[in-house]
């Protein structure tokens, strides 16, 4: 038994000009949920296919639980991969009641306590006692835990999720998400996880895959991923960022501004350039403390938090104020900043 | 969705009256008339009928034809359908593109100008199979070759169909099968098509009234075999020809069995198309990944290319061919003689005029009072829908029921009950006018469901800002709703226009001295033997019937691809 989960070693793929993926390389640890997370037509979900055996790679390898899928000699096809597929679309067949969906792959391997299991699988997604019904009686929200117990119920090796939630409203998907997590790890199966929302990563992964042009752009645990993106565009996709110019490096952790010195990391191999504020790393300050002095651009009450925009002489910095402070725009602030990123300027 | 929708101008509503008394007059009174003449004398006709031993056989030869036709088409398309749509057997789009169109083509071409070509290729005695081979003998008169060119002529419907069905749905049903564990052929078994039955099952029921309704095929190749062959409409036509007033009775008697036949079939077609609908749109517009046929590749290949020679290029081919051809003993010496001589035949320019004519006047007929009618149904609820219904039932009628109603009608009924300067007008037998009539009321379903289903894209909120923006109703509909439902109603007038063009089955019983069609000149020249002069003639026909099929076909593209989202 190897504890790979999933290998995936210089995946490329062309569709006529494009080159979609572009060298791709990745590991699950058994048991591992991992989320690619990228903007669409990073070439995410094409990767997740061809995982799947849905597209055929124009070269490298894949292996799942220690089996060779793909390679240069090798191409098996999807049903001979042992792996579970949720598609955004659900995919529940109309044509057949949710058990029977449910069933089909155990069917399909002779199982003849098929019936029984799909019923274990439906209980597992809190859908008992459904199992006569048909799909089209059912919400989106159901018919995707269909989708779920199906793609569990045959205990395959590798679960493959393609965005799973897009098509539920805001609140069932925050719901579902915490459910997806919990089931995956309670049956303790390696997943992969496509999405291009980033709170959806965050909350249902052990590690974000970041999928930028093809490739992947940094493989962090979330928190890491948030606090320490490993170049601009990474932190550009992930989570709101501020760029100011015209800092000064004065310390081995620390930049000036102006009269103001922030602790700082550096993105690697980087020594000066950028530098990437998080809106959360912004507070007001008294004026008689260091800070930067700025004015108020634009306000946006938004509920628990009003989001600033506020213009410094280091360039526009967004940052939240809590409502019962009153900004409005044309005020004259003083802030100062907690952490601070520093990346190659692009 | 019904937003609430701009108010119609009066003239609208006097025209869809209008349409609808037409409707009354031209359709459901005649077919009222049928009844009432097969009922004469508590139905004595129609016992009388219904004892015949050849009412008996030409009932079950259109029972036995229609089952077979239906038994050979559907598979045939489907899995023409499977083949172009889910595997590898052409390599790249285009072609695959190309050979859809290219079976597709029967369908553009009027069933009995194929079975012109196998009466011509499959004649027991001299046809030309018979003469290639020696020693061969093929036999295509009867039930057999009626089966074959009706199958022909019926299978792209079902191929479309499917196709259309195949590519709407959801590919990630099929995935998510091959994730799960099955094969390709488990795929096609399990999730394929059982997705795809209820349809396949309706157009079978669509393929079975069609072939009840034949006439034309059964005509060339049944009426003429040796012993002949009679189904319902060519016994009815016999009995027409014939003449007599017991006849016109005994004929009524026939229709009604014919049309009561349809009826049911297309009942049964409905409640099967109405019992499960499955097919889901996509999410994602992408095709599955098309099956590797590996080594069976070359023959299914081989077996497409053969199937397109023989059904499609032999027959016409040979029409082509016998038009330009000295003599059957010499193949490869062509000459335009008999085209000179047709051409110079001053009945071929008066058939063909009168064609364009009827052709041209029945599709804007239709397509004006459909996009009229389809307005006023998405308007007026329960009357709406009512006016739509009546618009669209003729077109479940079989031509030559409606024929003989219109007979009825014009040369005996309605001849006694309207004033005589009014008759003078109305008295249409023998004029173009009744052909008109029949074209219009035949094929007005396809102007409304056209133009409803063009309508209905229109989501209300382009209206909405057209209103908003200071545009009136009558302003808001020219330069909103008109520019995006005309490729529609372009494309339903081509749908109207095509068949009118080449009709048969209703022109043969409604034409008279002076008013011949192509199709009635076709069947005339065919019946006298006279195959040179009908091959040219076809072969015109022909050739108008595919490039005007091409440019429907891109209308309705256009119509589908200038929808918004809806």
């Amino acid at each position: 038994m190897s504890d790979v989960g999933l290998s995936i070693e210089a995946l490329h793929k062309r569709f006529g000009d494009n080159h979609v993926v572009r060298g791709l390389d990745l590991t699950l640890a058994r048991g591992e949920i991992v989320a690619l997370l990228g903007p669409s037509g990073c070439g995410k979900t094409t990767a997740l296919r061809m995982v799947a055996g849905l597209e055929s790679p124009d070269s490298g390898a894949i292996q799942i639980a220690g089996h060779e899928v793909f390679s240069a000699g090798t191409n098996l096809p999807p049903e001979r991969r042992q792996v579970g597929m949720v598609f955004q679309s659900y995919a529940v067949w109309p044509h057949r009641t949710v058990r029977d969906n449910v069933a089909y792959p155990l069917t399909l391997k002779r199982d003849r306590a098929a019936a029984t299991k799909a019923d274990e699988a439906l209980a597992l997604v809190k859908l008992p006692g459904i199992g006569a019904r048909y799909p089209d009686t059912l919400s989106g929200g159901q018919q995707q835990r269909v989708a779920l117990a199906r793609a569990l119920v045959a205990h395959p090796e590798l679960l493959l999720f393609d965005e799973p939630l897009s098509n539920l409203d805001a609140k069932l998907r925050e719901e579902m998400r915490h459910e997806i997590r919990q089931l995956a790890k309670a049956v303790g199966i390696t997943s992969l996880y496509v999405t291009h929302d980033q709170p959806e990563a965050f909350a249902v992964s052990d590690r974000v895959a970041v999928v930028l042009e093809g490739v992947i752009a940094q493989l962090a645990p979330p928190a890491e991923l948030y606090a320490a993106p490993a170049d601009l565009r990474v932190a550009r996709f992930v989570g709101r960022l501020s760029l100011l110019s015209g800092a000064e490096r004065v310390a081995e952790d620390r930049v000036r501004l102006g009269d103001l010195e922030v602790p700082a990391t550096f993105a690697p191999g980087v020594t000066a350039g950028v530098v990437g504020v998080r809106p959360e790393a912004v507070h007001l300050v008294g004026e008689a403390q260091p800070g930067l002095q700025c004015e108020v651009k634009r306000a946006t009450f938004l509920g628990e938090r009003t989001e600033v925009s506020l213009e410094t002489e280091h360039g526009e910095l967004r940052a939240d104020v809590l409502p019962e402070r009153g900004v409005r725009q044309g005020d004259l602030l003083r802030i100062s900043l907690s952490s601070a990123r520093v990346y190659a300027e692009r | 969705m019904r937003g609430r929708l701009a108010r119609v101008p009066w003239s609208w509503l006097l025209i869809g009256g209008l349409t609808a008394g037409a409707l009354i007059a031209f359709a459901f009174a005649p077919l009222a008339l049928v009844l009432k003449e097969a009922g004469r004398g508590r139905f004595q006709w129609l016992f009388h009928e219904l004892s015949e031993p050849g009412t008996r056989v030409a009932f079950l030869n259109t029972l036995a034809m229609s089952a077979l036709v239906t038994a050979v088409a559907v598979p045939a398309g489907a899995a023409l359908a499977w083949l172009l749509e889910r595997t590898d057997v052409f390599a790249t789009e285009r072609v695959r593109t190309r050979f859809s169109a290219l079976f597709a083509v029967p369908l553009a071409v009027p069933p009995y100008l194929l079975a012109m070509a196998w009466a011509l290729l499959g004649n027991g005695r001299n046809g030309l199979l018979n003469r290639l081979g020696a020693g061969a003998w093929i036999d295509l008169y009867g039930l057999d070759g009626t089966v074959l060119v009706l199958a022909t002529s019926a299978y792209p419907f079902v191929m479309l169909t499917a196709q259309a069905n195949l590519r709407r749905a959801d590919p990630s049903l099929e995935e998510a099968a091959r994730v799960s564990g099955a094969g390709p052929w488990g795929v096609l078994k399990t999730v394929t098509l059982p997705l795809m039955l209820p349809a396949l099952a309706a157009s079978a029921g669509l393929v079975f009234v069609f072939a009840t309704a034949a006439f034309g095929v059964p005509y060339l190749l049944g009426s003429v075999a040796e012993p002949p062959v009679y189904v319902l409409t060519t016994r009815i036509f016999q009995y027409i020809s014939l003449g007599g007033a017991d006849m016109l009775s005994r004929a009524s008697a026939l229709a009604l069995v014919l049309l009561s036949t349809s009826l049911a079939a297309q009942s049964f077609a409905s409640w099967i198309a109405r019992r499960r609908s499955t097919v889901q749109v996509g999410g994602k517009a992408a095709r599955p990944a098309l099956l590797r046929l590996g080594r069976v590749r070359p023959f299914a290949q081989a077996g497409l290319l053969v199937g397109a020679a023989l059904f499609i290029l032999l027959p016409l081919g040979t029409i082509v061919w016998t038009s330009v051809a000295r003599s059957f003993a010499d193949p490869f010496d062509p000459t335009l003689a008999h085209w000179r001589e047709v051409l110079a035949r001053e009945e071929t320019a008066r058939a063909f005029a009168h064609s364009v004519l009827l052709a041209l006047g029945a599709g804007a007929l239709v397509a004006v009072l459909g996009l009229v009618v389809a307005r006023l149904s998405k308007q007026f609820g329960r009357p709406g829908a009512v006016l739509a219904a009546m618009a669209a039932s003729p077109y479940a009628v079989p031509g030559t029921v409606l024929a003989i109603g219109l007979l009825l009608a014009f040369a005996y009924e309605y001849r006694l009950i309207v004033l005589d300067t009014v008759t003078f007008a109305l008295y249409l037998p023998g004029t173009l006018g009744l052909l008109l009539v029949a074209y219009a009321v035949k094929y007005m379903a396809f102007g409304v469901r056209g133009a409803r289903a063009a309508l209905d894209q229109i989501h209300p909120s382009l209206e909405e800002a057209a209103r908003t923006s200071g545009a009136g109703p009558l302003k808001s509909a020219v330069d909103v709703v008109l520019p995006l439902v005309s490729p529609a109603v372009g494309a339903a007038f081509l749908i109207v226009a095509l068949p009118c063009l080449s009709e048969l089955t209703m022109s043969v019983l409604l034409f008279g001295a002076g008013t011949e069609t192509a199709g009635t000149l076709l069947f005339e020249l065919q019946s006298y033997a006279d195959p040179p002069a009908a091959a040219v003639v076809a072969t015109m026909v022909v050739a108008v019937a595919v490039a005007g099929d091409s440019l429907a076909r891109r209308l309705q593209r256009r119509a589908e691809g200038r929808m918004p989202p809806g």
